[in-house]
């Protein structure tokens, strides 16, 4: 921890500052068909300032954390600010000023395992799946963990120190049939170091299994019809919706351009069974796969309600969006690495479970599919969306069909959530997601399955 | 560099067989337009030391961004603990072909106060020339690398370059409506032109406004042809590429597998990675393999000239390294007017931007089609939304109807219009 050292440069702090000291240290080893093709650790830290003056921002970083260093990049923020005032002309007013104390650290305490016992542990899920399926084309594993480690000290009093690590396993196997390829990919793990997730390589078996079964139905599936459909969204892919296609548009930077949620917040957006939170640290009093407890410009971070039964409440926003919106600050302001500013970011975004039962949900429906599966999702200013959806069934008489291949589902989210009419009462958190936005940042999504309609990009 | 030696003595001292480690130091200076202000200043200075060890055969690499021998005493450290403790791979080593090279292209011209200017002045213009047109976001920053390569087989590299880089997100906002976001980014050997007007910048910020009046397409589902926007070819081309790299070859999934010298795509598609071209403001003179970059073919009339492998990748395949690992991309030019590839439409779009997921092994794709327009008859129609287009990636590239003249220079790619045929298009 670094706190007291940051604390003994807060004389030099002549407006409003933050100075953190950043640690990012990832670790990412990749099997590929038995063969480890990359073994590798990043580790990327040091301290930045910025300093805000007269409605401008300097920011400046360095690697080093020597005390003249401190001192120099101190310096050199408030001297970008002032240049930028220098030249132009904007004073909103003063940032939200409210010190807060905290210490919150997620590392494990167990003791840390060596690098040969995680390429171990990958061989003997690779000696499985390959021995077991021995008809796989390709088998990739790939251990991949970050660790977050944030010292925060503020010009207001602010004193923080934050260790959020997250440790993922993705796994993508790829068959051949009739001479074309078909690959299935999944993601396990989340918040927590190696140790805490990844203890015995047999706990993965049956999600091993799962995605064999998976890949295989795939590669005798149908593609889709395309068309304007009614369909079931899966717990993870109502957590990309929730995320991208509604999330990203209500945060300020993005409402103040002109993003299409400018004009709807306190109408309806959605149908009142539909309740959208963004969760700063913890869901049913348990944290949440990035859970945020102060942000990085020091504001104690709160959960955002962005829809309320259907109508939209509120938006995500940094202290400086706070004063234009004449809000409160909301805790949105995450950077990435220690050279990086912070923007306004998603922290654990979710549609809220609801009533029905995924079953009754597939037996409402006469002609459509269940999407289970997706690899990745755009949005943009219109709520305009599109996701990959990579394993689903059809749904024929309210009963499973066939499985599909890869399509892409899109829609307009404000108008896709006005066709909700059932949503699940299970509640499953993705805690794989890295969202881009100027700068990567890891991500929550999550939510129930839900019932809707939206277009199909089938054959 | 003497601080390289050092790591690369202190490799070998502590066990490692073989040993590459590499330095960049990054001075960045960054001027952001958000919301009608330019209202950040951001400057960095980085370092990123990389250390690669070989024991036995077996693998392990480290990046740090510290460069004090502590650190670097302490990465040493866990490297050589790591690379003994990984697996055996007769393929691990480090690039034998031993060079002492130094490429310079430093112009060293930061001026923070024409930066300013140049934002400043894009902002006006575009506020005055589109009333209806929100700007997003607008970044101008200059950047300046210094890279430096040693092995303990002897190579020896090292370079420096400076560029600018502009990057803009935008769309078009009239009372209650909005248009689809549209980006663009451009490397710059200097500020001598005003932003507005460099590359696609100038119609794309017109069609963003045009995508006021977007209309979903009457026919809701037909088969017809695509004309590619150079922006939209470069992230297309992208999803190609990933079939001719490490992963995909050296799995055995690649759909290019075993096909060097044979024609795979149109004749009418020459793509050539240019690392080194004057045409390019972005110079990637070597890679992180140690391997001195090349202008070079990767398809030439439809033929496949190269893999992108790295060395390890090459030596795992037992097929030759790539000229580079796909940067730099330049499309040669066609002989088509943009006008006369509209005419020859009968029915289809302009893909402007594609929304989509990476296409499936097989080449499937499906996604939206953004800031795109209907075409008919030979005529653009109007812009449409809530478009999808399906189809597969290397039916694309084998069914070219024609290429551009024009191609539109991004700084880091050349890129013109292409016309393809056969892509499934439904909407609502």
């Amino acid at each position: 921890m670094k706190l007291d050292y940051l604390k003994s440069f807060k004389d030099l702090f002549a407006d409003y500052t933050e100075l953190r000291w950043q640690e990012n240290t990832n670790v990412f080893l990749k099997l590929l068909n038995g063969t480890l093709i990359e073994n590798g650790k990043r580790t990327v830290g040091g301290v930045s300032a910025r300093v805000y003056k007269d409605g401008f921002f300097g920011f400046a970083s360095s690697p080093l954390s020597d005390a003249d260093k401190i001192k120099e990049i101190v310096r050199k923020a408030g001297e970008n600010a002032s240049l930028l005032a220098g030249l132009g002309r904007k004073d909103i007013g003063k940032l939200a000023q409210e010190g807060h104390e905290l210490i919150k650290d997620f590392s494990t305490v167990k003791a840390r395992v060596s690098r040969k016992e995680m390429i171990d542990f990958l061989r003997e899920l690779d000696n499985y799946t390959r021995s077991k399926y021995s008809d796989l084309k390709a088998s990739n594993f790939v251990l991949n963990s970050l660790d977050m480690e944030k010292n925060l000290v503020t010009s207001f009093d602010t004193y923080a120190y934050t260790m959020v690590p997250r440790t993922i396993l993705v796994i993508v196997m790829t068959i051949e049939k009739d001479g074309v390829i078909y690959d299935y990919y999944d993601v396990i793990g989340g918040l927590g170091q190696y140790e805490d997730l990844f203890t015995d390589p047999e706990n993965f078996y049956g999600q091993i299994d799962t995605m064999y079964k998976r890949l295989r139905e795939k590669a005798e599936g149908i593609y889709p019809e395309a068309g304007y459909k009614e369909v079931i969204l899966d717990s993870r892919i109502s957590g990309i919706l929730a995320h991208e296609a509604i999330g990203h548009t209500t945060e300020a930077d993005f409402v103040k351009s002109g993003s299409i949620a400018r004009d709807y917040l306190n109408e309806r957006v959605a149908t009142e069974i539909v309740n959208l939170v963004d969760f700063a640290a913890e869901y049913d009093n348990k944290p949440c796969p990035v859970p945020v407890y102060i942000d990085d410009e020091g504001t104690r971070a709160e959960d955002v309600v962005i829809i309320q039964d259907g109508i939209l409440k509120n938006y995500m926003n940094n202290k400086e969006l706070a004063l234009e919106f004449n809000t409160s600050p909301t805790g949105n302001a995450r950077a990435y690495t220690f050279s990086d500013e912070p923007l306004v970011r998603m922290r654990n975004t979710a549609i809220l479970p609801g009533e029905n039962s995924l079953e009754e949900m597939i037996a409402s429906i006469e002609d459509g599919y269940y999407f289970i599966d997706t690899n990745n999702g755009q949005a943009d200013a219109t709520s305009e969306f599109m996701f990959g959806v990579t394993f689903g069934y059809e749904i024929k008489n309210g009963k499973l069909g066939r499985a599909i291949k890869d399509t892409t589902i899109s829609g307009v989210a404000f108008d896709v959530l006005k066709t909700v009419s059932m949503i699940s009462n299970e509640m499953y958190w993705s805690s794989g997601g890295m969202c881009g936005k100027k700068q990567m940042i890891p991500v929550g999504f999550g939510g129930p399955a839900i019932k809707c309609k939206v277009n199909i990009g089938g054959k | 560099m003497e601080l390289l030696d050092k790591c690369l003595a202190l490799l070998k001292e502590k066990g490692a067989d073989e040993g590459e480690v590499s330095l960049t130091h990054v001075q960045n200076e960054e001027m952001e337009l958000k919301n009608g202000n330019i209202d950040l200043l951001r400057s960095r200075d980085e370092y990123y030391l990389n250390l690669n060890a070989i024991i036995e055969k077996k693998r392990a690499s480290i990046q740090i961004n510290k460069i004090d021998e502590e650190a670097i005493a302490e990465a040493v450290s866990e490297l050589i603990h790591n690379a003994e403790n990984s697996q055996i791979d007769e393929a691990n080593g480090v690039s034998d072909q031993v060079q002492e090279r130094d490429f310079n292209n430093c112009k060293d011209n930061y001026d923070p106060e024409l930066m300013y200017k140049r934002l400043e002045n894009f902002n006006k213009e575009v506020i005055a020339a589109y009333p209806d047109l929100v700007l997003e976001g607008a970044v101008l920053e200059y950047q300046k690398r210094y890279n430096y390569y040693r092995n303990s087989k002897g190579v020896n590299l090292s370079s420096n370059h400076d560029n600018y880089f502009f990057s803009t997100s935008f769309f078009g906002r009239r009372n209650r409506e909005t248009s689809s976001m549209n980006y663009t980014g451009i490397a710059l050997e200097n500020l001598d032109e005003e932003l507005y007007e460099l590359a696609s910048l100038p119609y794309l910020l017109r069609e963003s406004v045009e995508h006021l009046d977007a209309r979903i397409i009457d026919n809701k589902k037909f088969t017809g042809d695509l004309i590619i926007t150079p922006d939209c070819l470069r992230s297309i081309l992208y999803s190609l590429l990933s079939h001719l790299g490490n992963d995909m070859l050296i799995a055995g999934t690649s759909y290019f597998k075993d096909s060097l010298d044979k024609k795979v795509l149109d004749g009418k598609f020459t793509l050539k990675t240019e690392p080194v071209s004057d045409l390019l403001a972005i110079k990637d003179y070597y890679s992180g393999d140690g391997v001195v970059n090349r202008n070079d073919y990767i398809f030439a009339e439809g033929v496949l000239k190269n893999y992108l492998l790295d060395f390890y990748g090459s030596r795992k395949t037992g097929l030759q390294r790539g000229p580079s690992l796909g940067s730099n991309l330049v499309v040669e030019a066609g002989d088509k007017s943009i006008a006369e590839m509209v005419e020859s439409v009968e029915r289809g779009i302009i893909l402007a931007r594609f929304s989509g997921g990476q296409p499936a092994s097989n080449g499937d794709f499906s996604g939206v089609a953004k800031n795109s327009y209907y075409v008919e008859d030979g005529e653009i129609k109007y812009p449409i939304k809530e478009t999808m287009i399906s189809g597969n990636l290397f039916s694309l590239f084998q069914n070219i109807m024609g290429i551009s003249k024009d191609r539109i220079n991004f700084g880091y790619s050349l890129m013109p219009f292409l016309h393809a045929k056969e892509i499934v298009v439904s909407s609502r």
